[in-house]
């Protein structure tokens, strides 16, 4: 098969294999589900810092609204990948699955890409209730960077989380790690703590996880300060870029493990 | 060429014993596969019987490629099954027994749509391929309701039709029939029976000796891991024809009894099945004629409702076999 019709396949399989493992695994397509799950809990979890923020006047509320809304966003993409080999491996689907020959990158991206804009849409949910909720003055030169940061957060989180996914192939109890780094996340970004407060290596550790460059671009276009979109959202995807090409090898040698120790049918 | 080659394979698995996961000690090796070798040919239909537990199911993952093996060597179609997985996937298809394995909340149309996409098939060839095996396993009517509503031998057929998806050269069918009710069973045969005449090649396990004996060209039969017979089910049946067996329906027999049956000169084996209010004796034996009167004097005349002698059946010589301790078996071979 030449490259190009790999590609296309691999494309396929992403996009309409991806629609169709959304619907099938993804459990909060019911509309009372849905409100739970993508739009009551993170908007709490913004108004809960939102609040706390203006109550330790430590900033502005501007800024836990808009932190906390790409945070609650770009975890999707953490949750989506681990939540989808867990899925299928209580479904008893991880095998037949695995028995195909289509490439294991193209499948799990399909169940990354429709997550991550679940996610996206979770931000602008959150942007607008804080607008509503919270007096976040969203003016429309303030939108466009918003919509930047999401989605570059959303991508690289998206490749943290096809690690988290392929680590799921071997190890079957990834929701503890999934939460983990949704804590580390949390706090090492600067989404719900101002990383001048966080301790050195701290500071350090947020220029090489995914979701603070982005996170700061946003904060800093809300405040008024000079940002910039092309290091900023640059430094996002450089990151995507380094959390996917590691994906891709944990991948490989995740299913290599799990052939090897037999954890592939492990629920 | 084979089909399917498989050369001195073994499996061992390592469990974890010890309740406190950090602890590495307390790890044990337990050995599933224990140096099988077999082959099959094309447009075969092979079956591999053995109790739980024989390495069976650990058989046909190392050859679907779902798992490494730890020695030995195994190839489809001619590759590898450790260093060309990829090529073997193209070319094979997999069906499992039980309700799981299927996606409760998709379709029977889009369940096949997704894994059809998956092996690439797309387009034109996709539609009729899908609306081809619907109409096959019989499912056309249900095609766009919703697995979960299925039931179990609606869902068997639906992971039939998932197996053939990319018209396997090769199709692993690890117990296809457990659980089904016996007109499901029935046609599920009948399915499989037509596969090999279009010349896929079949690897079928199963618990049902009948189900054997009716479809499958070879059986290898495994014990503790170990193949302990390979030939066809005329021979298989050949080799315990130097026995007859006799059943004895009784209205009571205690442990002590059985015992004693058991230690009767010429009986080769004994098996009961019970039910609440009798016990049907079925006595593997060199010579019935000279058994039947021990046989009626330890079990008690007043106690016998039916005797009967047949000649040795599939499943007879299955008992044989895997009565044989594992170690002295391979020499039927």
């Amino acid at each position: 098969m030449s490259a190009a019709r790999r590609l296309v396949a691999g494309l396929r399989v992403t996009v309409v294999g991806g629609a169709l493992s959304y619907r099938a695994l993804i459990t909060f397509l019911s509309p009372p589900l849905f409100f739970v799950m993508m739009i009551a809990s993170p908007f709490f979890q913004i108004v809960t810092f939102s609040l706390l923020g203006r109550y330790s006047g430590a900033q502005d509320p501007d800024f836990y609204v808009v932190g906390t809304a790409i945070q609650a966003s770009a975890m999707a993409g953490i949750y989506g990948a681990s939540q989808a080999v867990a899925n299928e491996r209580a479904f008893g689907t991880l095998a037949h699955l695995l028995i195909t020959p289509a490439g294991r990158f193209w499948i799990m991206l399909g169940r990354l890409i429709p997550t991550s804009l679940n996610g996206i849409l979770v931000a602008v949910l959150g942007v607008f209730a804080g607008w509503a909720f919270l007096g976040l003055s969203l003016t429309p030169s303030i939108l466009l960077p918003i919509g930047v940061a999401a989605v570059c957060a959303s991508t690289s989180c998206a490749g943290l989380g096809l690690i988290i996914g392929a680590l799921g192939l071997r190890f079957r109890d990834m929701y503890f790690v999934t939460n983990a780094a949704h804590l580390v996340l949390l706090i090492a970004t600067g989404a719900a703590i101002p990383l001048t407060l966080l301790p050195g290596w701290v500071q350090g550790m947020s220029q090489v996880i995914p979701m603070a460059h982005a996170i700061a671009m946003a904060q800093d276009a809300v405040a008024g300060r000079p940002y910039s979109p092309m290091q900023s959202a640059g430094a996002e995807l450089i990151l995507a870029a380094v959390y996917f090409g590691v994906a891709l090898v944990v991948l490989a040698r995740s299913e290599r493990l799990s052939r090897r120790l037999g954890t592939l049918e492990l629920v | 060429m084979a089909a399917v080659e498989v050369e001195d394979l073994t499996r061992t698995y390592t469990t974890g014993a010890s309740k406190f996961r950090f602890r590495r000690n307390g790890r044990t090796d337990r050995q599933a596969v224990k140096g099988v070798s077999f082959d099959i040919g094309e447009g075969e239909l092979f079956g591999l019987l053995g109790p739980n537990g024989a390495g069976k199911s650990t058989t046909i993952k190392i050859l679907s490629t779902l798992l490494l093996p730890t020695s030995g060597r195994a190839t489809v179609m001619g590759y590898d099954v450790v260093s060309r997985p990829t090529e073997i996937r193209r070319r094979i298809g997999y069906v499992a027994g039980g309700d799981k394995g299927l996606y409760e909340r998709l379709s029977a149309r889009d369940n096949l749509r997704y894994f059809a996409e998956l092996h690439g098939i797309t387009g034109r060839t996709q539609r009729l391929r899908l609306a081809q095996l619907l109409e096959t396993v019989d499912l056309a009517d249900r095609a766009d309701d919703r697995v979960e509503g299925f039931s179990r031998g609606m869902r068997q057929r639906l992971h039939i039709a998932r197996g053939l998806l990319n018209e396997p050269s090769v199709l692993f069918l690890d117990e296809p029939t457990i659980g089904l009710d016996p007109e499901a069973s029935r046609d599920l045969r009948s399915t499989i029976g037509t596969l090999t005449g279009q010349g896929t090649t079949v690897l079928l396990t199963t618990h049902y000796m009948y189900e054997a004996d009716e479809l499958c060209d070879r059986i290898a039969v495994i014990a503790q891991g170990r193949l302990v017979a390979l030939d066809t089910p005329g021979a298989l049946k050949k080799g315990v024809g130097d026995r007859t067996v006799a059943t004895v329906e009784v209205r009571d027999a205690s442990a002590a009894v059985l015992d004693d049956v058991r230690a009767l000169p010429g009986v080769l084996d004994l098996t009961v099945t019970s039910t609440p209010t009798s016990h049907v004796l079925e006595v593997q034996c060199e010579d019935t004629a000279s058994l039947i009167p021990d046989l009626l004097r330890i079990l008690g005349p007043g106690l016998i409702t039916r005797v009967d002698t047949r000649e040795p059946t599939l499943e007879d010589a299955y008992v044989a076999l895997v009565a044989q301790p594992a170690a002295t078996a391979g020499a039927s071979l």
